[in-house]
């Protein structure tokens, strides 16, 4: 399978993409909602249990480097000013940054076997940038007292976002660059023709029902 | 995903765990061996620093224990009430989002804190007698 697809390769599922990204932020921003109303069990800054960061990895995974960074922008500039809380969009925006940046780095290197890890260091780099970032504003580094606790309920949280991501993964109608082919094959194979009722009744969520030739109309399936 | 792989990935997670949690014994020993230098014991005068952003904004003598008082410290992010009962300090209540610092509660011995984040407010209890490592330079700097 291809490791990266050029925007253009990309292009006849654009439709789609952007809809699966806005549902992704979507969910992400109901779910990080939804999880600010937990309580956390101890009175440490930034301990959370992370299940927002699941979406991204998930976009990530799923969608694209550049699908999971609009799903976390979105997520974090609209929890922060829903709640009227900017005084601590630089803590989030740091912490997410680097979770990011980890996640990414995931997606690069194809694991997708190691989504957990990927989610447990995503976890664990969170809670440093933002550690980090709240030592500098604070102008306190005792805060970095906060930080072996966190790395440790980081790794533990990670494991459970994790499973959760690699869960729904899995359920997920295809990975990664394999989008297209897999629907495609499958759309093909009850008979290699692809007659264009066939088209209609397996391709629901097709961008155009009446391409009736995808191998036409993409060549590089071929 | 095939067995060979998901026995690599478990062992990766494992690896990976294992190191986190080292850093982590590694990093609270050395706070630890670090705190022990400033860490006191109970009856010891002592002092909390309130800082916001890093700048003193007060230093409250917590020596003398029949004391008991309650301090409002207020920016545009929010606003923090604090208690003093004794020898002992918290955050009574706050408009922060996460109340941490309200949920750390009292604190009373050297080198502990409380910090509340999103308003960059942080408390932290000294000896008496000892220098705030943070306080002139970052006074002048917030000047």
């Amino acid at each position: 399978m291809a490791r990266t697809q050029s925007l253009a390769q990309r292009d006849p599922n654009a439709t789609r993409r952007v809809c699966r990204c806005a549902l992704l932020a979507a969910l992400a921003v109901a779910v990080a909602a939804a999880e600010a109303l937990v309580p956390m069990p101890a009175p440490i800054p930034g301990m959370k249990l992370g299940l927002a960061n699941t979406v991204t990895v998930i976009a990530a995974f799923w969608l694209g480097p550049a699908e999971a960074t609009v799903v976390l922008a979105v997520r974090i500039l609209l929890c922060a000013v829903l709640a009227g809380q900017l005084a601590a969009l630089p803590f989030s925006l740091v912490g997410g940054v680097c979770a990011l940046a980890v996640t990414l780095t995931f997606v690069h290197l194809n694991a997708r076997g190691k989504v957990r890890l990927c989610c447990m260091a995503a976890a664990v780099a969170h809670n440093c940038g933002q550690i980090a970032m709240a030592a500098i504003l604070t102008a306190t580094p005792q805060i970095a007292l906060y930080l072996p606790i966190l790395l440790v309920v980081g790794t533990a949280t990670g494991y459970a976002t994790g499973t959760l991501a690699a869960t729904v993964l899995e359920r997920l109608p295809h990975l990664l660059a394999s989008a297209t082919n897999r629907i495609e094959r499958q759309n093909a194979e009850p008979s290699p023709g692809g007659t264009a009722s066939e088209q209609h009744g397996a391709g629901a969520c097709a961008p155009h029902p009446d391409r009736s030739t995808p191998s036409a109309e993409h060549p590089r399936h071929a | 995903m095939s067995a060979p792989q998901r026995l690599t990935a478990q062992r990766a997670e494992i690896v990976f765990a294992g190191i986190v949690f080292a850093v982590a014994v590694l990093l609270a020993a050395c706070f630890a061996v670090g705190g022990s230098a400033t860490a006191g014991t109970h009856g010891e005068r002592t002092k909390a620093i309130v800082s916001r952003d890093g700048a003193v904004v007060q230093t409250i003598d917590l020596g003398n224990t029949d004391e008991f008082d309650i301090l409002l410290f207020e920016d545009d992010r929010g606003s923090n009430l604090i208690e003093l009962d004794g020898g002992r300090i918290r955050v009574a209540d706050a408009d922060c989002p996460d109340r941490t610092c309200v949920r750390t509660g009292w604190i009373e011995r050297p080198g502990q804190i409380i910090a509340c984040v999103p308003h960059g407010l942080t408390i932290i209890i000294e000896r008496e007698g000892e220098g705030t490592p943070n306080g002139p330079d970052a006074v002048v700097g917030a000047a």
